[in-house]
Order: structure tokens, then C-alpha cells, then sequence
């Protein structure tokens, strides 16, 4: 074969095959690219499940507090006047 | 237009990393040229008249290289137009070698013209690569 048209080849042949290398390493980068984009969305969408759980639990935690002070202003309000049936009990164990 | 062309090459070559090593390496290669130091003539006497051609053609490649060292796209396209030149006499040589075993023995000389050869396209392939995979890590950026 002609030195020159073999050198042709040789060198098409190269340089399809370094073409060809290349479009496989640039797919192998870009689905790496993909799949990290897709777990990053996981992570977003359980990121936001959990900022979601974590609302509903702060206004529970608002009515809880409010249920709380409620009952202790009612336990305080009990106490005083089973203090003061206490006293009216023993001021009248005296007076008989 | 002008000024903002040579402000962009300005601060390729001030800000960038292996652009402005690539610029030194390719105005040395302009510099190199037989083209410029030799005429067809001098090719022709020697019977190789299409090496002059050749680095006719290396010199296009340089030129292209030198004005687009700011744009990336066509800096990876003059590089793959030299890469392809380069392997092509790389391969050339190669095969002149082997071809001529039999009346010419291959040589220690022979040994360190092929490595050279072999290094400098291995470095072109290089450069080429990180080129492209710049480019490719940009474009995924921006998807």
C-alpha cells in the first residue's frame, strides 16, 4: 500500500477512535452529573419533608403551651380556694 | 471591537492557568516555522516539497491558535486541526521507519526522534483533553 495513503488511515483511524473515546468519557461525565443532580433533588425533597414535620410540630408545641397555662392558672385557682376551705374547715372545728 | 478583542487576550493570558503557557508554546512553534525561515524552492531541491506544505499548514494551525487563545470553543478547534496535523507526521514518521528497517537499522538517534515525537503528540492530547472537559464541566454547570 501507497506510505502516504496508510499514514491516512492510520491517522483517520486514530482520530475516529479519539473522537469515539472522547463521546464515551463525556457520557460516563454526564451521567455522573445526572444521577449526582437526582440525589440532590432526593435530599431536597426530604430536606423538605422534614422542614414541613418541624412546622407542624412548633404551632403543637404553641397549642400545648397554651393548653399548659390554662391549667396551671385553673390548678392555682384550685389551690387557693382549697386553702381557703381549709382554713374555713379548721376555724369552724374551733368554734364547735 | 478591536480594543475589547485585545483586553480579552489581555486578561486571558493575566488571569488564566495553562492559556497563557500555551501562548508562549505556540508563538515559540510561529517562531519555529520553516515557512518563514525557508522558501518552497529549498523543499523542492531537497525533493519534499510537500513538507513545506505541511508546515504551511502547522502555521495556519499556530496562527488560529495565538488570535483564539481567549475563546475556548475555537482555541479547542485549532488545537484538534493541530493534533490531527501532528499525529498525521507523527504517524508519518513512524511508518517511514519501520518501512526502511531493512537497508536503514533504527538507531539511537532514531529511539530519541520517535520519543520526542511520541511526547509532544502525547502533550497535545493532553491540552486538547483538559480543553474539552473544561468546556464539557461548563456546559454541565449551565444544563
Amino acid at each position: 500500500m501507497n506510505e502516504n495513503l496508510l499514514t491516512i488511515l492510520i491517522t483517520a483511524i486514530t482520530v475516529l477512535g479519539g473522537a469515539g473515546a472522547w463521546k464515551f468519557y463525556e457520557f460516563l461525565i454526564r451521567n455522573k452529573a445526572l444521577k449526582n443532580k437526582e440525589n440532590l433533588t432526593e435530599q431536597n425533597i426530604y430536606r423538605e419533608d422534614l422542614k414541613l414535620r418541624v412546622d407542624k410540630l412548633e404551632a403543637d408545641k404553641e397549642t400545648c403551651n397554651s393548653s399548659l397555662l390554662a391549667m396551671s392558672i385553673e390548678l392555682a385557682s384550685i389551690k387557693v380556694r382549697i386553702e381557703f376551705v381549709e382554713k374555713e374547715n379548721e376555724r369552724l372545728k374551733y368554734r364547735s | 471591537m478591536i480594543r475589547n478583542y485585545f483586553k480579552k487576550i489581555k486578561e486571558t493570558l493575566f488571569y488564566y492557568d495553562f492559556q497563557p503557557l500555551l501562548f508562549f508554546w505556540v508563538v515559540s512553534d510561529f517562531l519555529n516555522n520553516q515557512v518563514l525561515w525557508t522558501k518552497f524552492s529549498y523543499w523542492e531541491a531537497l525533493g519534499q516539497p510537500n513538507t513545506y506544505w505541511l508546515y504551511m499548514a502547522y502555521l495556519f494551525g499556530s496562527i488560529g491558535m495565538i488570535i483564539s487563545i481567549h475563546d475556548i470553543k475555537w482555541l479547542s478547534r485549532f488545537i484538534s486541526y493541530y493534533l490531527i496535523l501532528y499525529l498525521f507526521s507523527t504517524i508519518r514518521y513512524l511508518i517511514s521507519i519501520y518501512t526502511t528497517l531493512d537497508t536503514e537499522p533504527f538507531t539511537i538517534v532514531d529511539f530519541k526522534n520517535v520519543s520526542i515525537t511520541c511526547w509532544y503528540a502525547f502533550m497535545w492530547i493532553w491540552i486538547l483533553f483538559k480543553l474539552k472537559k473544561e468546556m464539557l464541566n461548563t456546559s454541565i454547570r449551565y444544563e
